[in-house]
């Protein structure tokens, strides 16, 4: 990387109040440091993050980067990066301008004795660093608008918030009226609290006039996102839109239309349960308020044009095809239900046997079954298809769908009150999972007119009246038993999956997008930047949460959608298209969905780059490169890395990962552990997966003695698979240095998360060890 | 106008490079009208005297193939570089190491050790072995010396061009007879007769990559290739993204992966660990609900790493071999 023209450096020594210059000499510390190429201003302080602020705005006038001596920016209470980054946007200087020699948390706070040594190599690493540091790129500037996709609970919730908030939305729904699943419950549980519910023929159309009378919100019914692809920061959506027969405009829903209308085809909303008419209304209360035709079934006999007092009908109407930019998603696609015909045994062809979706609207017809037939008896089945490791049929999902107990039970409660003397059992495998205070009460009062029984139905039959369930006890005992209808509480997948592919988001392995890491405390945000993800397409959930999660999302996506602009970070990747050999090999690693190959080579789009650095380490042809985090700027740190210490000692490096392996090391200082090892230095790398195996060995050729590289625990990389990549790069570097008898000890991998500071305190040990057996590295020069 | 003179010579190599360059066809009926050749014991008659006859600086192109193995291989490396004006490291052997240079796994003791007595294929009751000098009936026999380590020619004396290939292909051939004489001059156009960019950038199966990881290693016999789809997404370690083009992408076009024999990329650090980096970012499932010796288990394929990820220039590499 090409050093800035002379750069001016200030450096900041801290001793936080004397904690630091305890063990280290700051005066020597501060002599050397002016001494450094390229410092023009050295100023020593007692106390940086509490009184000595205002006084370094003004000593460092001039300067254009700052390298601060002090404690650590990753983990300080008072002092770190973000602060120091506000600090110089003060200063009128690029955030990327500075370094840290992270002298308390990794120095004074680990060792004993006198450690000026070691904290005049930390010093110069920073420093070695810093030189060569570039300013962050200009922000990106993205359209401050959002485009959400699907109008259940989340997706309308999350339009209503970004709309009240001055953003422009567009709402996309598949289906032609909004809400989703949402207004097809009649009955919504309560989340908290006591056991209570709203009626969806209330809340629903409340939640979607929102939608509808938001001037920001453009709603597109019947209408589908065909293709989202990233371009120059943004988001580029083809909608597809079926053809609008009925002008919403002018189509007063009086329903003269479906009066004359000929053809009866069946009623989706109400799960085929009713007829509608060619030209209909799914469902009374839909918003937009507006009747549609279904143009597969109508036969264009043109009877509805004859009748249709405010001429809204045109049965020429073409399907129109929507392109537009956004510059935040949000993916609210919902859930889908499990195929229980999947399930042979339980029967699910006769109509006897329903879905939770089926029983719903059953309640919203007072248990009156359209063809008849008794619902005197009803058994509930919990588990239909989901927990299913372990079940006399493994069928179905493995995991938990977390909503069906409590509704299970809230359907069992309104059957209850719609037919008082009806007898009710409830299935159940193992356990009732009626989670938090509200359901749980509903679980304890249901007892008193529901019967439940711990087994799985492993058999259903027609029987003369209903049904016959054959079903198997937790003892292995069989029992049998009689209903009228079986309600299968069915486990729920996502829906969307063709976008979410499109999209490239993390999925688990049943499909559902996950958030990124630490998720804990980014909610909604999913592994490709401004894309958020809210409601059951995250995983099943009451309406409630959705909507919830709806808002959550809103207001992230607002960050951006208010500003207009995607501030970049200081680490982002840079490809020479002059170097790339087209390999897509960086487009295979990365996981932000932020490279793409184009016919001049990868083209990364910085607005979506995360910094990680998986491309660049995994780039065969070096056409990459991590802006900030070059392997030259790890090499000029390798290279003073070592300076004081004894030519004897073995020289250990520790690669830290960003988040959680540097930060453990923080915490070694932080809970007081002592280490003896002064010849222990570390560099904060990006993913542990941001090295590759070639730097590895070009840092053995320079004289390092042994190499920790550690990263973020199983399952917690924040970049997707960085940690495995590295550790699977080891491996097999090992087994070269093994098989040319160098000893696989120089090079040791480690998963260490925050609070794994003892783990990484025993790997420096152990290291240490090996390596005064072993002696130097004979690949190595001396440092 | 002047011909050019030229002398050829092999190091420790299988003769494949020497007979590439008879393999030319009618192309080499016409390379006497401009070259003069001066010296190449394999394919014509020469002597050791012959070369050194020659006066210091009167040839022009001095052409090696072959690693450096024994004394005597260094010795005519080092008459060549003072005989001509320029050296040319021929084939992967001379440029790399090369297949010989896999020897440098072992000591030279492990290796001898190995050869005159543990091979099954041995019967040497009288435990001989070589030895530099011997005396037998009053004479004094020498044998060139087994030196510790396979080198590359560079790594003993400074190389002007660089022709890579195990062998180099004909169109990389005909490109050194074309540039001979601006070899000579001093002038050529490329240091190394290859491309700058990997096989991927040339390779006929380019438009069939999708970016995607590769669940599975196999081995080469734990595979029927499909011969349209790239290898490296069929879970076959090929490693034409980090090899240099210009061999004509011969191995795919016979549903072979790519073995590295052009030489590694020219930003890499190091020829084989940037190719296991990327082969252990692509390849195995790293899903989260695996457990991480799971997640390993991909690597179990690869049986022999310095030989998958360095066998042609592991004596380049920067642990280059194994010390006794």
């Amino acid at each position: 990387m090409k050093n800035a023209p002379n750069p001016r450096i200030g450096v900041v020594v801290c001793s936080c109040g004397g904690q630091i210059a305890e063990k280290v000499n700051v005066e020597v510390l501060a002599e050397k440091a002016a001494e450094l190429e390229g410092v023009v201003k050295v100023s020593r302080v007692d106390n940086l993050c509490r009184q000595d602020l205002s006084r370094i705005k003004q000593d460092f006038q001039g300067c254009d980067r700052l390298l601060f001596a002090g404690c650590s920016e990753r983990s300080s209470l008072t002092f770190t990066e973000d602060r120091i980054g506000a600090l110089l946007s003060e200063m009128g200087l690029n955030k990327a301008m500075f370094e840290v020699a992270n002298l308390r948390e990794q120095c004074v706070w680990i060792h004993d004795g006198d450690l000026t040594g070691k904290a005049l190599d930390m010093l110069r690493m920073a420093h070695a660093k810093l030189k060569s540091n570039l300013p962050t790129p200009d922000p990106v500037k993205i359209m401050p608008k959002s485009i959400v996709i699907g109008g259940g609970p989340a997706g309308m919730q999350a339009a209503v918030d970004l709309a009240a908030a001055g953003t422009d939305v567009v709402l996309v729904e598949k289906r032609a009226y909004l809400g989703g699943h949402f207004c097809q419950i009649p009955y919504l549980l309560q989340c908290e609290g006591w056991p209570a519910m709203c009626v969806s023929d209330c809340v629903a159309p409340v939640q979607a006039r929102k939608v509808a009378f938001s001037p920001r919100v453009k709603i597109l019914t019947n209408a589908e996102v065909a293709d989202i692809a990233r371009e120059n920061g943004n988001f580029r959506v083809t909608i597809t839109r079926q053809a609008r027969f009925v002008d919403p405009e002018r189509c007063v829903s009086c329903g003269k239309c479906a009066e004359v209308c000929p053809v009866e085809m069946q009623n989706e909303y109400e799960y085929g349960w009713t007829k509608r008419k060619a030209i209909d209304k799914e469902y009374r209360l839909a918003i937009p308020d507006t009747y549609t035709l279904d143009s597969g079934a109508c036969t264009r006999c043109g009877e509805c044009l004859n009748v249709c007092p405010t001429g809204a009908i045109d049965l020429d109407a073409q399907p129109e095809i929507v392109e537009d930019t956004f510059g935040t998603v949000i993916l609210a696609t919902g859930f889908k239900t499990l195929n229980l015909n999947t399930l042979e045994e339980l029967n699910y062809a006769s109509p006897n046997v329903l879905s939770s979706m089926e029983m719903e609207r059953l309640i919203a017809a007072r248990l009156n079954r359209p063809g008849g037939g008794e619902v005197e008896r009803i058994t509930f089945m919990l588990c239909g298809g989901s927990r299913s490791a372990g079940k006399e049929i493994p069928k179905g999902m493995p995991y938990c769908s977390k909503t069906c107990c409590s509704i299970a039970v809230k359907q069992a409660n309104r059957a209850a009150a719609l037919k008082p003397h009806a007898e009710i059992a409830m299935i159940y495998f193992g356990d009732v999972r009626t989670y938090g205070r509200a359901f749980e009460q509903f679980y304890n009062d249901a007892k008193d007119y529901v019967e439940f029984i711990n087994g799985e139905v492993v058999r259903v039959e027609d029987a003369d009246a209903g049904l016959k369930l054959h079903l198997v006890t937790p003892d292995g005992e069989t029992e049998e038993l009689e209903t009228d209808l079986l309600v299968l509480a069915e486990a729920l997948l996502p829906q969307g999956n063709r976008l979410i592919e499109k999209l490239k988001l993390k999925t688990d392995r049943y499909s559902y997008p996950l958030e990124v890491q630490p998720r804990i405390l980014r909610p909604t945000e999913s592994f490709i930047d401004r894309v958020y993800i809210a409601g059951a397409v995250t995983g099943p959930k009451m309406v409630q949460e959705s909507i919830e999660q709806g808002s959550a999302a809103a207001l992230r996506a607002l960050q951006h959608g208010a500003k207009g602009e995607k501030e970049l970070l200081k680490f982002v990747s840079e490809v020479d298209p002059e170097r790339c050999s087209h390999c897509r090999i960086c487009e295979t690693v990365c996981p932000h969905g932020a490279i793409r190959m184009t016919g001049e080579g990868a083209a990364v789009d910085q607005a979506f780059c995360q910094g990680c650095g998986l491309c660049a380490s995994a780039c065969p042809s070096h056409a990459i490169r991590l802006r900030n985090f070059s392997n030259a700027q790890i090499l000029d740190q390798v290279a003073v890395a070592f300076s004081e210490v004894n030519g004897d000692e073995p020289k250990i490096l520790g690669l830290l990962c960003y988040w959680c392996s540097y930060a453990s090391a923080d915490l070694m200082g932080v809970n007081g552990l002592k280490i003896p090892q002064q010849n222990f230095r570390s560099v904060r790398i990006r993913c542990s997966s941001s090295v590759n195996a070639g730097l590895l060995l070009e840092i053995f050729k320079m004289g390092v003695d042994g190499i920790i590289i550690a990263g973020c625990p199983p399952k917690n990389c924040h970049h997707g698979s960085g940690n495995y990549m590295t550790a699977k790069r080891v491996m097999l570097l090992n087994t070269v240095m093994r098989q040319l008898g160098l000893s696989a000890g120089r090079l040791k991998w480690e998963y260490i998360g925050v609070p794994m500071w003892r783990d990484l305190a025993k790997a420096i040990e152990e290291m240490d060890r090996t390596l005064r057996k072993l002696g130097p590295n004979p690949f190595g020069r001396s440092l | 106008m002047s011909r050019i003179r030229i002398i050829l010579n092999w190091g420790a190599s299988c003769g494949g490079c020497d007979v590439s360059i008879l393999d030319v066809g009618r192309a080499i009926l016409d390379l006497p009208e401009s070259v003069e050749i001066l010296y190449w014991p394999v394919a014509l008659d020469f002597k050791r005297q012959d070369l050194e006859n020659l006066p210091d600086g009167s040839v022009d192109v001095g052409i090696i193939n072959g690693a450096v193995r024994t004394a005597e291989q260094e010795e005519e490396a080092r008459i060549f570089r003072t005989k001509c004006k320029q050296i040319v490291a021929y084939g992967s052997c001379a440029c790399f190491g090369g297949i010989p240079g896999l020897a440098n796994q072992f000591t030279s003791e492990e290796l001898l050790q190995r050869a005159y007595f543990e091979a099954p294929s041995n019967v040497n009751e009288e435990g001989t072995m070589p030895q530099p000098v011997s005396g037998q009936e009053g004479f004094s026999l020498t044998l060139p010396e087994f030196l510790p380590e396979v080198r590359s020619l560079e790594q003993v004396v400074p190389v002007d061009c660089y022709v890579p290939g195990c062998p180099p292909s004909n169109s990389t051939i005909m490109e050194l007879l074309g540039a001979l004489g601006s070899i000579a001059a001093g002038n050529a156009a490329k240091k190394v007769l290859a491309s700058d960019k990997a096989l991927c950038y040339d390779c006929p199966r380019g438009k069939t990559k999708e970016a995607k990881k590769a669940a599975t290693l196999y081995r080469p016999h734990e595979i029927i290739a499909g011969s349209e789809h790239c290898l490296l997404e069929q879970g076959i370690v090929c490693l034409g993204f980090a090899t240099r083009g210009g061999c004509g992408a011969r191995c795919i076009n016979v549903n072979m992966p790519c073995r590295g024999c052009y030489g590694w990329l020219p930003a890499m650090s190091d020829p084989g660990a940037e190719a296991m980096s990327a082969i252990a970012s692509i390849t195995g499932e790293w899903e989260d609900y695996l457990q991480p010796p799971k997640i390993m288990e991909v690597l179990e394929a690869v049986k022999d790493a310095v030989g998958i990820f360095y066998p042609f220039s592991l004596p380049s590499a920067i642990i280059n071999r194994k010390r006794g």
